[in-house]
């Protein structure tokens, strides 16, 4: 891999977030409004990925981040009437000091016991959005009042039901994130991340701070997941329990590995194949989730490196 | 004296593996470290580089206590280690291998940070690997990966270079290629190596020290060491 | 009731709870003890046992006791049968890397818990429980079915430590889990003893779950709880001790009980979550265990 950064991937970046920006005036309803959906998990799961695939940490407790973004912005316009800007602006804050906080404590272990520290605070998480059901309502969850369905910035006003609005903010973010992706893979930043991954214990006696370079990792990656929960809750104008389960984790894992992980793109191709995947199996079943657990095994014994990345090891090295 | 070591010992749980080390390793100077196996040898040299900590004792380097510093501010204070088992990034290419080491270097150099391509290069051509570039790391012979281990602790610029059994499963005539490039290198380093090779030992060190079942045996050159009666009943007679 | 009783009765709920949970938590130790994975899908065989006993007993129409015994005896035998599939089909390819085996076994979890779903029902249905008896102290009637129910696990653990201790089996387990590699070379078949263990360690859980079933109802969500419970067992008894899990397994399932019945049993789990995650951090070696060789 060369350090110098392919035109060619630069391009095919600006053309996908071209191609979703067509795409709004040509899908229907439905789909537009699915897009929106899968475009704001994509970020979660872009998020996970930096983590993932490019530093090598198996986490099952992403759901946490992505709640503690969802939870800040929505309790906030909900029980202090808070605007959307100032909601989201304190969810994503706090979703980076919760990141750094657990990121310093759980990143004194590795491998399987932190995917099991990871795991266990995020259930605690997930506990706590039942016990204080008080302000959360637990599984039922809340639905956001009026005032945080509309905001005004710079004399326009933007109202957030408008099906376009929303998906125009989602893609504005979307490609914020694709881009600070980009740019930090291609980082010297990156490249510690991926050596970190490749042989740790190397790259400690190569002079790297490892400890700090993961905390790194981690916080960008749980603040990306907590400005995707924000997004979720103001665009949606939902919060619930049920984002903050271990399986919503899990969710972030599929598509990543679906995808690509260790691409930039992959998370976002995999959210929108496993999202329509599981759509169509729903036609069929409620068991849809049959069809995550088949895909997954496929995935990790037959096609590690998912879509993207078998794609870039036999025919194009070049994406990042 | 570039590197000392004091009463440096390192138990793990009833295991005394070094016992009560005094060390020195003066600047400029080719020391080798033998012993048989299971002596502490590669236990001692990580605590030196910081892999793991000492049970007690105190190391200095370059006039500064180093005890308890972090292997990466060693590593960029001026200790390169090189390990026993071959430890390279085998999914990257060799080039990368490289610049990742090299993205410390210049403890010392600072005045002519040469860019980050040339840099990678000048390591490459040094150990003879520069037309491997391209190449996957885990696709190269055995050979060739020890080398790319040695180029990797090179690519640091270090003031110690510390080598962990280098020559272990080369062939005669690579291990003669990596004697040169011992002696090409000592201008700009110190070297520390670990070795079960002899003739190696005998023909590039000036200063040996012999460890036995975590102690020191013996210490001098190689002349003092060969006649040393202890040596040659505990490892060279054996 | 008085708080002296309450206490009592908060004991014994804890006490079936800490049997049932040492037994699952023992399946999941013995995985991990001996292979070094971690089985995403442990819960999932658990509620099989559980989803089998029902299926079994409705099969019978005799005295419950009848289908019970076929229940308890059957089931674990089957769900044994599937985890010895999975192992030898999906883990052992796999080569029991650790994060591809978490990634499958999370894949088995999906497959085996929606299936499940579509054959059995999102509803919880109720087992018999093979007798009624009622045990009456000065305050409260108690559920004899219970207190059979702990003994059958003291039982159970007491067989699989003399097992584990006294029998060549149990030697070849423990050498095998000491030192695969070392293992080989002195002739013991590692594949094999690995392929028994992990379905071994399914039964064991299938068990505890049919134990439990007319206590608590089937349903095809079940299986999470006492995995993650198992987690926090395993994890604070120190991984692969079978002792630290059983010490463990009792504080837990008696704390769990107890703080259930006085406060909430959300707060518990929050509690002895947290505790787990913070041991695995600051203590990794648990209780009993010893520090990775």
């Amino acid at each position: 891999m060369k350090s110098s950064a392919n035109p060619k991937a630069f391009w095919l970046h600006v053309g996908v977030v071209v191609l979703l920006f067509l795409l709004q005036f040509v899908l229907p309803e439905y789909h537009h409004l699915t897009a929106t959906r899968i475009m704001v998990l994509a970020i979660f799961a872009m998020g996970y990925n930096v983590l993932f695939g490019y530093t090598g940490l198996l986490s099952l407790g992403h759901a946490m981040f992505f709640a503690t973004g969802l939870y800040t912005a929505g309790l906030t316009a909900y029980h202090l009437e808070w605007g959307v800007i100032s909601s989201f602006i304190a969810a994503v804050s706090v979703g980076a000091a919760v990141s750094m906080i657990i990121g310093a404590v759980a990143l004194r272990t590795s491998g399987v016991a932190f995917m099991i520290v990871t795991m266990m605070f995020a259930q605690v998480a997930y506990l706590s959005t039942l016990y204080f059901t008080t302000y959360t309502r637990g599984d039922e969850g809340l639905v956001l009042p009026e005032s945080a369905r509309s905001f005004s910035v710079i004399g326009f006003d933007v109202n957030l039901v408008d099906p376009v609005v929303r998906y125009s903010i989602t893609l504005g973010f979307l490609a914020l994130t694709l881009f600070i992706i980009y740019r930090l893979v291609q980082s010297p930043t990156g490249r510690a991340l991926v050596a970190i991954r490749e042989n740790e214990s190397r790259t400690r006696m190569l002079g790297y701070n490892t400890f700090a370079i993961k905390l790194k990792a981690l916080t960008i990656s749980g603040t990306l997941s907590a400005m995707s929960g924000a997004l979720y809750a103001l665009l949606f104008a939902y919060v619930g329990s049920s984002f903050a389960t271990i399986q919503y984790s899990i969710d972030a894992l599929l598509f990543t590995l679906l995808g690509g992980a260790g691409t930039v793109l992959g998370p976002l191709l995999g959210s929108f194949m496993m999202f329509y995947l599981i759509d169509i199996a729903s036609d069929y079943t409620t068991a849809y989730l049959l069809v995550a657990g088949i895909v997954l095994i496929i995935l990790v014994m037959y096609f590690p490196k998912g879509l993207l990345g078998t794609l870039r090891e036999k025919y194009f090295p070049w994406i990042p | 004296m570039l590197l000392s070591a004091r009463n440096v010992s390192k138990s793990f749980g009833g295991l005394q593996a070094v016992r009560h080390v005094d060390f020195d390793i003066e600047d400029g100077e080719i020391h080798a470290l033998i012993g048989p196996n299971g002596a502490g040898k590669t236990t001692f040299v990580s605590m030196l580089s910081g892999r793991i900590s000492a049970s007690e004792g105190s190391i200095t380097f370059k006039g500064t206590d180093i005890t308890s510093l972090p292997a990466y501010t060693r590593v960029r204070m001026g200790i390169a280690y090189t390990f026993q088992i071959t430890s390279i990034y085998p999914q990257l290419s060799v080039y990368e291998n490289v610049a990742i080491a090299t993205r410390y270097r210049g403890s010392r150099n600072s005045a002519h940070k040469s860019s980050l391509e040339g840099s990678v290069k000048h390591t490459l051509d040094r150990v003879g690997l520069l037309d491997q570039g391209e190449r996957k790391a885990s696709e190269l012979a055995y050979g060739h990966q020890r080398l790319l281990e040695i180029s990797m602790g090179l690519a640091l610029d270090p003031l110690l270079l510390i080598l962990d059994e280098p020559t272990q499963g080369l062939s005669d005539s690579e291990i003669e290629d990596f004697c040169t490039l011992i002696r090409g290198i000592r201008s700009d380093t110190t070297i520390l190596l670990i070795e079960h090779n002899l003739s190696v030992v005998m023909a590039l060190a000036e200063r040996i020290t012999v460890l036995d079942q975590g102690s020191v045996l013996a210490q001098g050159t190689p002349q003092e060491i060969q006649d040393n009666e202890a040596v040659q009943a505990a490892y060279l007679g054996a | 009731m008085d708080f002296g009783p309450f206490l009592l009765l908060a004991s014994l709920e804890g006490l079936v709870q800490a049997a049932v949970l040492s037994l699952t938590a023992l399946g999941l130790c013995l995985v991990f003890g001996v292979m070094r994975i971690v089985n995403v899908a442990h819960g999932e065989f658990y509620m099989l046992g559980a989803v089998l006993a029902w299926w079994l007993t409705s099969l019978v129409d005799m005295h419950p006791a009848v289908g019970f015994g076929l229940a308890i005896l059957v089931g674990p035998l089957c769900v044994g049968t599937l985890a010895f599939a999975s192992e030898r089909l999906i883990l052992k390819p796999l080569n029991y890397n650790p994060e591809a085996t978490i990634v499958a076994t999370i894949g088995i979890l999906y497959i085996i818990q929606q299936s499940v779903l579509i054959g059995f029902g999102p509803d919880a249905r109720p087992v018999d429980a093979p007798f009624y008896f009622r045990i009456d102290f000065p305050w409260f009637g108690y559920s004899g079915y219970k207190l059979i129910v702990v003994l059958v696990a003291i039982v159970i653990l007491l067989g699989t430590w003399y097992v584990l201790s006294r029998t060549r089996i149990g030697l070849i387990m423990r050498a095998t889990q000491f030192d695969g590699e070392m293992a080989q070379v002195f002739g013991i078949p590692v594949n094999r003893v690995y392929a028994a263990v992990f379905a071994a360690g399914a039964m064991f859980a299938a068990v505890a779950a049919v134990l439990i079933v007319p206590i608590r109802q089937a349903h095809y969500l079940m299986g999470l709880d006492p995995l993650l419970l198992s987690f926090i067992v395993v994890i604070i008894g120190g991984l692969g001790s079978i002792r630290g899990t059983i010490v463990a397994a009792i504080l837990i399932g008696m704390s769990d009980g107890i703080i259930s019945m006085f406060f909430s049993p959300t707060l518990a789990k929050m509690v002895s979550t947290l505790l787990v995650a913070l041991v695995l951090v600051f203590k990794p070696e648990g209780l009993f265990g010893h520090k990775e060789r």
